[in-house]
């Protein structure tokens, strides 16, 4: 029982730290969406910024 | 409501906005720090009116006309999306070249409200300026303001939410174009009138200033280098050696050494937890995430005595210093703006390259920023440094020299290779010296900082469970009794016999590198990992764990490999963004990877000869790999050199 517990805690964290992980690395790689910009600006991030 | 922060570079735009909205967005003392428009909500005590209102951050500009990528933006916006109010930051003290953007900004029609920022220095130089007058000849409100010092910020907030609120109709500058036809004669004309009509200076134009004498000195052609290696030095000496490399010494060798994991095991044992799942958490998870949190002290010395650095305007030196040594190479001044942002992380170092004009500057600039050692590879520069060079503040900087060594030979290659003459010019305005403000500096230490957490405890947590599970299983998903046998084992073993003539044994090295692409912190948390779970002794003592698989040259070798080898995934998605083309992605990739790989091989054979009197491993494979490496760049520098025949041939005969 504590092992399923432990288990369910440590891979529910494992889980938010994978999403979040996932969420940084798609607006790192996108100039556009790396600082507070708008979510209009996220959506077209990459053609709004292209020189 | 929305407001646009709308200037000349370095007015103090994003210092104004991190004022209004409590953010910390990046601020340094030189030009062209921010290359993206940056959005957030006035914060609530400066909201005097019951409206919503939303600042907008715009990358610093001179006109409205664009003449590079970050101009574009600014112009985009003031004229495509009709905030209610431009705040135009002006500096007090570059009144007359402030005043040409303005002139364009007040004929847009959308009302305009004048910070006139920086006055504390206008003061000390006892200059003045009539803001009434001002205000009367451009027909616009003006405020005066110290951004830094949050004063005048209030008031200033205030008249442009009244100004927006009244819906008025910007007034535009009285400019004759009928006596000057040209358009920028007849602004800079009207500025001459405005500045003379305005600004009382009482300055003696003979006297040379204190920024003057220090710049004969620090900006000198021959002291300026050594002078900037001294500083670095200084800096790294201060934040290893000093307090931050005693504090990250006690947390790796108590916190996380012994203090923390001997607690969890012994609450796992208490409430009965497997010992599988146990060795998961404490091994795995925080023996990985422990190793490189280990480091944050250092880190944060680190970035404070970069913030003081920033703030204090010695880095738009450091751009003039190493102009002359650019130009050489194709590149200019304007290139090492990128690689200062970069030495805090490659992402906006490489996305900075966007306020460069000409394409293959901008390229080769973007190509060659991550070599700097940014805050993601400075955990494994001090793990390094601990176990093989104890006592040695020389590491540290020597990677810096190594980098700056490396990106005028890399470049020399890359415009070799990709023929190109530079031909643009770098101007700077240098901003004045002056003390480093306290609160720069440590808003920029705290922001590193939590940077850094959030990454150990995000991806580096994530990676290093995966890690841990990797060297625990088979492929055929059962414990195995030796690492060797395991998922991570035959992964590495894929890699590693192309890391021998760089004398690197073991899949182990291959897997840190593997995961060193993910996040560069990685590698010490993977190191950790697989060597805790594979010895008892410390990983960051002197000749602890990691002595077994290198020497102090191959370690270094090791770390000049890390440095030069493609940086994590999210920068190259930013080099993605900022080359334009796959081609150009892969070109860089390529020339990252053949650099790191040459860079290690060469220290670890030659170091060895010089150091041990005999070759590293792998000595014969490596002089294979040299003279295949040679032979390729040979081939491609010949390939180039017939385009251009063929080109010159090309023009000569169709009489061009």
């Amino acid at each position: 029982m504590p092992t399923i517990i432990v288990g369910l805690i440590f891979f529910g964290i494992i889980g938010v730290a994978a999403y979040k992980s996932r969420q940084s690395m798609k607006n790192n790689s996108c100039p556009g969406c790396s600082g507070s910009c708008s979510i209009q600006e996220k959506q077209k991030c990459g053609r709004s910024t292209k020189i | 409501m929305k407001i646009a922060l709308a200037g000349n570079p370095n007015s103090g735009k994003t210092t104004l906005f991190n004022a209004i909205t409590g953010k910390t967005e990046y601020v340094g003392n030189w030009p062209g720090v921010t290359v993206e428009k940056k959005e957030a909500f006035l914060k609530n005590s400066y909201q005097t009116f019951n409206t919503s209102v939303r600042i907008v951050d715009l990358p610093g500009a001179y006109s409205i006309a664009p003449y590079t990528g970050e101009e574009a933006i600014t112009r985009d916006f003031v004229t495509g999306e009709n905030p209610d109010v431009i705040i135009n930051i002006i500096d007090a003290n570059s009144l007359e070249r402030s005043l040409f953007f303005t002139t364009q900004l007040l004929e847009l029609g959308i009302p305009v409200v004048i910070a006139l920022n920086k006055q504390d220095i206008l003061k000390r130089h006892g200059d003045a300026i009539d803001s009434n007058k001002l205000a009367s000849l451009l027909n616009c409100s003006v405020v005066e303001t110290v951004a830094n010092k949050e004063k005048g910020i209030k008031r200033l907030i205030e008249v442009a939410i009244e100004t927006a609120s009244s819906k008025s109709i910007q007034a535009p500058p009285d400019l004759d174009f009928n006596v000057e036809r040209n358009e920028d004669n007849a602004r800079q004309k009207f500025t001459s009138v405005i500045v003379k009509e305005c600004h009382v200076s009482n300055r003696d134009t003979n006297e040379i200033s204190l920024s003057d004498r220090l710049d004969r000195i620090v900006a000198h052609k021959w002291l300026g280098l050594p002078i900037f290696f001294l500083v670095m030095w200084a800096v790294y000496a201060f934040s290893i050696e000093g307090v931050g490399g005693f504090l990250s010494e006690y947390m790796n060798e108590y916190i996380f050494g012994e203090i923390v994991p001997d607690a969890a095991n012994a609450f796992f044992e208490g409430i009965g937890v497997s010992p599988l799942l146990q060795s998961l958490i404490v091994d795995g998870a925080i023996g990985g995430v422990g190793a490189v949190v280990g480091f944050l002290p250092l880190i944060m010395v680190l970035f404070f005595c970069l913030g003081l650095l920033e703030d204090s305007g010695y880095m738009s030196r450091v751009a003039v210093v190493m102009d002359r040594f650019f130009k050489k190479i194709g590149l200019s001044g304007k290139s090492i703006i990128p690689m200062i942002v970069g030495s805090g992380c490659a992402i906006p170092g490489v996305m900075a390259t966007r306020t460069i004009e000409d394409i293959n500057e901008r390229r080769m600039t973007t190509i060659l920023t991550p070599f700097v050692p940014c805050g993601a590879k400075i955990p494994i520069i001090a793990l390094f440094s601990a176990v093989f060079f104890p006592n040695a503040s020389w590491v540290g900087p020597s990677m810096y020299l190594l980098a700056i060594i490396m990106i005028t030979l890399g470049g020399l290659l890359l415009k070799k290779i990709f023929v190109w003459e530079n031909t643009s010019i770098f101007l700077i305005e240098l901003p004045e010296y002056k003390i480093p403000s306290l609160k720069h500096a440590t808003t920029q230490m705290f922001k590193h900082a939590k940077g850094f957490i959030i990454k150990a405890t995000t991806i580096i947590l994530v990676m290093n469970t995966l890690v841990w599970f990797m060297q625990a299983y088979g492929w055929n998903l059962r414990p195995v009794a030796m690492q060797d046998a395991s998922i991570l084992a035959s992964f590495g073993g894929l890699i590693s016999p192309l890391l021998i003539p760089l004398g690197f044994v073991g899949w182990q090295l291959a897997a840190a590198i593997l995961t060193g692409f993910v996040a560069k912190e990685n590698v010490v948390a993977t190191f950790a990992v697989l060597l805790a779970v594979a010895s008892e002794d410390a990983l960051h003592l002197p000749g602890g764990v990691l002595a077994g698989i290198f020497n102090p040259v191959t370690g270094y070798a090791f770390l000049a490999f890390n440095l030069f080898t493609p940086p994590c995934f999210a920068a190259i998605g930013a080099m993605n963004s900022e080359l334009g083309s796959k081609k150009w992605l892969f070109r860089a990739i390529g020339f990252q990877l053949g650099v790191g790989y040459v860079v290690a091989m060469v220290i670890s054979q030659i170091g060895s000869i010089i150091v041990y009197g005999e070759t590293a491993i792998g000595f014969g494979s490596s002089i294979f790999v040299l003279i295949s490496i040679i032979l390729l760049v040979t081939r491609l520098i010949h390939k180039s050199d017939n385009k251009v025949k063929q080109i010159l041939a090309e023009a000569s005969e169709g009489g061009i």
